[in-house]
């Protein structure tokens, strides 16, 4: 088992020096300048300037050897300083993580909590009409673009109740009260596809389960029904609810992106947004690694998950 | 709809074998229909996207661009039925016209990404060693960054146009056509009778388009309706962030993007628009699931 | 919600120059009631909370050209000198009055300027620790602005030495007389840095110390910032309010609302169509309406064809509508001249300005057909979204008039960091529509865009008469006698030269509550009123 986690971590690692690379080299490559840009006030601009901010900005080197400057730099846990504030990445980086890693996690949890009971009733009572009205809500969910539900929310929240979440972000750890206000919406916003599709696989999978000869051998035993669906066929269908977490926290990682630029919150998503276009090249490089990161860590513990959820797994 | 192309070029030269295919894709249509209500419908719904894209300046009463300098956010009316935006523009003629964006992005985005993902995955599949161990590093690292994130960068770093958003898109999803095309090659080489036609002498070519292509007919057809309703929703979204479609055009996205500001005023602006894409993700979602069940049936039950 | 503010935050800062659609100014009309009564005393105490669209990405005065970077230090620093501000003076009135300079004398000759400091103490902060300051602070800090690159630079380029005579007193040595020279000093790149801060002491990209009337207490990157009152500020009494606290919003709608439920006193910026919304909910609110310090133009490849023509050039600027443009994409605002109209004084009258740009498209398409284009022509035009929503609606409105002359131009979009460092410098582009940079003097609207060696004359304009007269206006020493020479040039400019034409200075609007009192905004950067603001409330 830890071998199987640190052989896929190793792996996980080459994946992100590569992805890297790549947003390096597809950034140098594209049009735009950052120390023509920083210059783009200054009256004249002398060739001196200029290689005095690409030496100030380490600049001056050749992309190559950049690259490997910023990656063993990076290896040690030093990103870089923001090639406009000055300030220390990884600092900038820790700032805005919370926020996201928040995001992310509350939806997930949302999501389980509407999904998996949800789905539940739709399996026991399949093909009646409450079945066949959720299966609808869960395929509806699924298409609402969920920037276009974000703006309907708050709008509707503010116009008609008058209520807003309170105003400048707050941590946690600062004031959960005020934070989980703030955080609670985009969130909810957030898990409503996730949750659509918890609700179908869940469904799918009990409907699976609850037909197989497992089930009906315990329940010709006598077992009383709620038993059997608790105990043995949720059990097994968790497992593809946390698959299904594992393929969607990309586009929960995305989707947050969206919603912090609705709901005002200072998270990792607006961060790339805001350095892409003024080419603050560690931070983005650093922004993208994190979320790279994020995405293959949410994975391994998937796959750990699924180890401990179904031992058979492990075994094989 | 990429059925069609492959399954005629599979008729290939002789005609009875291709009129019995053609038999053949006139029952499976009628077998989709019954046993896929919903599925047909959505088909039937995204036919219907596709004639009001084509025949847009017909259906549209007015030019998309145009502005109405008399009538700056009149209400929905007899005259605009739909309202006009901010800039005295018709909102129904530019939804009208906007859905010839969203089928031009998924449908681009889509068959790009299908074609490079079939050449990548069978140069890999098929090459295998050191020329597949780079390709799929090179396709797991893309597919490492969260597909939204990667569209946004690419697409902030070039700048809004619709051209942008299709590469940033065709980017996104061409590692994950090459994986299944990869997974069907790897397959394919394993048995025994590719063995035995390259021994006699077979193209590689031959090979793979008579052996692996089949196969890959029906997940690619899923991943590509499924990647269809995705792409329309990325462009909206990257729209609504000011780095997808540019103005003027009337894209879903940026006509939602501008109009927010007037929700307490005009709600028309952000209801018609919201609404033309969620039934069009919508579909395109359905058709996916009913194409899985069609295809696949053991995938569900 | 979003949109406008929001591209604002995310792209507009980040990068340089942003401005225009942000100015956090406000002032000179007052629509409603509940202004200052000068008859009440003022109160002290209480803190004063601003909501804002975005905040800056550093805090370094002298790097950074972001208008948030200002608005936050104008708090915390000084200048030489500064603009007058009070009940009586207009928000575009530029008064030089003292600031850390209690007075000051030129030589006859116009080139020497000798400053006398007055008394003043940098905040009680490590490493400083409230001492006094000294003209080595200031000629510190001047060596510094000069040698960093920027537009700052080149407004002491004419500065030979900067001397301290002694403790107290700083000397100025220009190479030849330059008339704007008090006035370059007032400009907000200004602000006197501790000699400590220059010495690398502080970091001044996260943290500010200086001498104005508050004290950076926190600043959290793009959340808040909160500044305390300065217990030791050199002006007697001076500031009121224990707090200023600015909040970042970049939500509209959320702005709002937080105006509503009273959590916030004043919002920097809004759009005009949100204002009948609050004032629905709130008919008390006082709305300041200001010309912003930039404005919107339309410039023209003078380099390409058929721009080089001058008939053609007069043609696209009778083509467009710019008073309903006004109405229309801005809610409010003048046509612009060469010169900005927010410098009241030395842009062309209003009637002026408009009567020399006629809206007429039959006359366009006569003078189109002159210069041999009956039925038009295609072209692009080019436009970045890095300025919000407003000039890319307004470059809508520009393809809309020209296609009604015949002209077929196409929309281009263009990101930001191309837009400003591959295209627009490199002349890359038919035509563009965009806000300029924020000049605070006539003699940089004039020379910076139309001399025809100027690095941002970024339109081919080149014009040797023009050029005299450029190098003239700036050393006449008597002021009205330049006054007539600039609206002069501006007059040649509009009639022979139509590049770039000068389109619409919007207005802004920013809203507060009526028990803010003593509100009295100028258009510079820097939020220098905040020291005179109370607030009426329990």
């Amino acid at each position: 088992m830890l071998e199987y986690a640190g052989r896929r971590l190793l792996y996980g690692i080459l994946v992100l020096l590569l992805m890297v690379t790549f947003v390096f080299v597809v950034m140098r490559l594209v049009p735009g300048d950052v120390v023509m840009l920083q210059l783009a006030d200054a009256g004249a601009v002398t060739e001196e300037q200029i290689q005095a901010i690409e030496k100030e900005l380490g600049l001056d080197k050749s992309i190559g050897a950049q690259l490997a400057d910023w990656v063993v730099h990076a290896m040690r846990g030093d990103l870089g300083t923001s090639l406009w504030s000055k300030k220390p990445v990884a600092e900038m980086i820790v700032e805005r993580l919370p926020v996201t890693l928040q995001l992310t996690g509350m939806s997930v949890i949302i999501a389980i909590l509407i999904g998996i009971p949800i789905g539940v009733i739709s399996a026991v009572k399949h093909n009646s009409i409450l079945d066949n009205l959720l299966r609808v809500l869960a395929v509806g969910g699924l298409s609402i673009p969920n920037f276009w539900l974000g703006l309907i929310l708050i709008t509707v929240l503010s116009i008609f109740f008058n209520w807003i979440p309170p105003l400048g972000y707050q941590s946690f750890l600062e004031n959960p009260l005020v934070n989980l206000q703030q955080m609670i919406l985009p969130a909810i916003v957030l898990a409503v596809a996730l949750s659509a599709s918890i609700i179908r696989m869940t469904r799918s999978a009990l409907l699976e389960v609850l037909h197989s000869d497992f089930i009906r051998t315990v329940r010709a035993k006598g077992a009383k029904e709620s038993l059997v669906i608790y105990k043995h066929a949720l059990r097994n269908s968790l497992v593809s609810v946390i698959t299904l977490i594992g393929l969607q926290i990309g586009t929960l990682l995305g989707g947050t992106v969206v919603l912090e630029s609705i709901f005002s919150l200072p998270g990792l998503g607006s961060l790339i947004f805001e350095t892409v276009s003024s080419r603050d090249y560690p931070v983005v490089q650093s922004t993208v690694l994190v979320f790279g990161g994020m995405f293959l860590i949410v994975n391994l513990i998937v796959d750990l998950l699924y180890g401990w959820i179904d031992p058979r797994i492990r075994n094989s | 709809m990429e059925q069609i192309p492959i399954d005629s070029h599979f008729a290939g030269n002789q005609t009875q074998l291709s009129q019995k295919k053609l038999a053949k894709f006139f029952s499976d249509c009628k077998r989709f229909i019954i046993t896929q209500p919903i599925g047909a419908i959505s088909l039937a719904f995204i036919f219907l996207v596709v004639l009001v894209a084509i025949f847009a300046p017909v259906i549209a009463p007015y030019d998309p661009v145009a502005q109405n300098r008399q009538a700056f956010l009149a209400a929905p009316s007899g005259e605009h039925l739909m309202g006009t935006d901010d800039l005295g523009r018709d909102v129904f003629s530019r939804i009208v016209f906007g859905s010839r964006i969203s089928l031009l992005v998924g449908f681009a985005s889509v068959f790009f990404s299908m074609i490079a993902g079939i050449v990548f995955g069978v140069i890999s599949g098929y090459f295998g060693r050191w020329i597949d161990m780079v390709i799929q590093r090179v396709m797991d690292a893309i597919m490492g960054i969260p597909p939204l994130i990667l569209a946004l960068f690419i697409a902030a770093l070039l700048g809004p146009a619709i051209r942008n958003v299709i590469i940033a898109l065709v980017i996104v999803e061409t590692p994950r056509f090459a994986r299944i095309v990869r997974g069907e090659m790897l397959r394919i080489r394993e048995m025994n009778y590719v063995e035995a036609s390259r021994s006699v002498g077979a193209s590689v070519f031959r090979i793979i388009y008579k052996h692996a292509l089949p196969n890959m007919v029906a997940p690619i057809i899923i991943l590509s309706s499924l990647a269809f309703g995705a792409s329309i929703i990325a462009e909206a979204s990257l729209s609504f962030l000011g780095i997808g479609t540019p103005p003027p055009h009337p894209s879903w996205g940026l006509m939602l993007s501008g109009a927010s500001r007037y929700m307490e005023n005009a709600p028309w602006l952000v209801l018609f628009p919201g609404i033309a894409l969620g039934l069009c993700v919508l579909a395109f979602n359905l058709l996916g699931d009913a194409l899985r069940d069609f295809l696949d049936p053991k995938i569900s039950s | 919600m979003k949109r406008k503010h929001w591209m604002a935050v995310f792209f507009l800062l980040f990068g340089v120059f942003l401005l225009g659609a942000c100015s956090e100014k406000t002032a000179t009309e007052e629509n409603g009631p509940g202004n200052d009564e000068a008859s009440d005393d003022p109160k002290y105490g209480g803190t004063y909370t601003i909501v804002t669209a975005a905040d800056p990405d550093m805090l370094d005065p002298h790097r950074s050209s972001s208008i948030y970077t200002h608005g936050y230090m104008g708090l915390v620093y000084n200048k030489l000198v500064t603009y007058e501000i009070g009940p009586d003076v207009d928000y575009t009135d530029y008064n030089i009055v003292p600031d850390l300079a209690e007075d000051w004398e030129i030589s006859e000759d116009g080139k020497v300027y000798t400053f006398h400091l007055r008394e003043a103490y940098w905040h009680d902060i490590e490493p400083v620790n409230g001492r006094q300051v000294a003209a080595q602070d200031v000629v510190a800090t001047m060596n510094r602005i000069m040698t960093l690159p920027g537009h700052q630079a080149s407004l002491l380029q004419e500065v030979e030495k900067v001397e301290a005579a002694d403790e107290k007193t700083v000397v100025f040595t220009l190479k030849q007389p330059l008339m704007p020279f008090l006035n370059f000093l007032a400009n907000h790149f200004m602000w006197i840095l501790p000699q400590e801060a220059v010495d690398g002491e502080i970091d001044l990209t996260t943290t500010a110390i200086g001498t104005g009337p508050f004290m950076l207490e926190n600043w959290e990157d793009n959340v808040k910032a909160t500044f305390v009152k300065n217990p030791n500020y050199f002006e007697e009494g001076k500031p009121y309010i224990d707090k200023v606290q600015y909040l970042v919003i970049p939500d509209v709608g959320a702005q709002i609302a937080a105006f509503r439920t009273g959590e916030a006193d004043a919002i920097s910026l809004i759009s005009p169509e949100e204002i009948d919304n609050i004032l629905k909910t709130n008919p008390d609110t006082v709305i300041n309406e200001v010309l912003i310090p930039t404005q919107i133009q339309v410039a023209m490849n003078m380099e390409r064809e058929p721009f080089d023509d001058l008939r053609v050039r007069k043609a696209i600027s009778m083509a467009i509508d710019r008073k309903n443009a006004v109405e229309q994409i801005f809610g409010g605002g003048e046509v612009s001249a060469p010169v900005n109209p927010h410098l009241s004084e030395w842009t062309l009258p209003k009637e002026e300005r408009e009567q020399l740009q006629p809206y007429d498209p039959e006359e366009a398409k006569k003078l189109l057909a002159e210069a041999g284009y009956p039925d038009g022509f295609e072209t692009t035009i080019m436009a970045t979204n890095a300025y919000g929503e407003q000039p890319v609606r307004m470059a809508q409105w520009v393809v809309e008039d020209l296609r009604a002359i015949g002209i077929d131009a196409e929309l281009e979009i263009v990101e930001y960091a191309t837009f400003y460092t591959e295209r627009y410098p490199k002349k890359e582009y038919d035509l563009v529509v965009t806000y300029q940079t924020y000049f605070q003097e006539a003699d940089e609207w004039l020379r910076t865009q139309l001399l025809s060696d100027s690095t941002r004359n970024w339109f081919g304009v080149n014009d040797p008469e023009l050029d005299k007269m450029l190098n003239e206006q700036r050393i006449i020493l008597d002021e009205e006698e330049r006054k007539q020479k600039v609206y002069e040039i501006q007059r040649y400019v509009l009639e022979k030269v139509v590049n770039p034409i000068p389109l619409v200075t919007n207005s802004v609007f920013s809203p507060r509550h009526p028990y803010v009192k003593n509100y009295h905004p100028h258009a510079s950067y820097g939020n220098i009123h905040m020291k005179d603001i109370w607030l009426d409330k329990e």
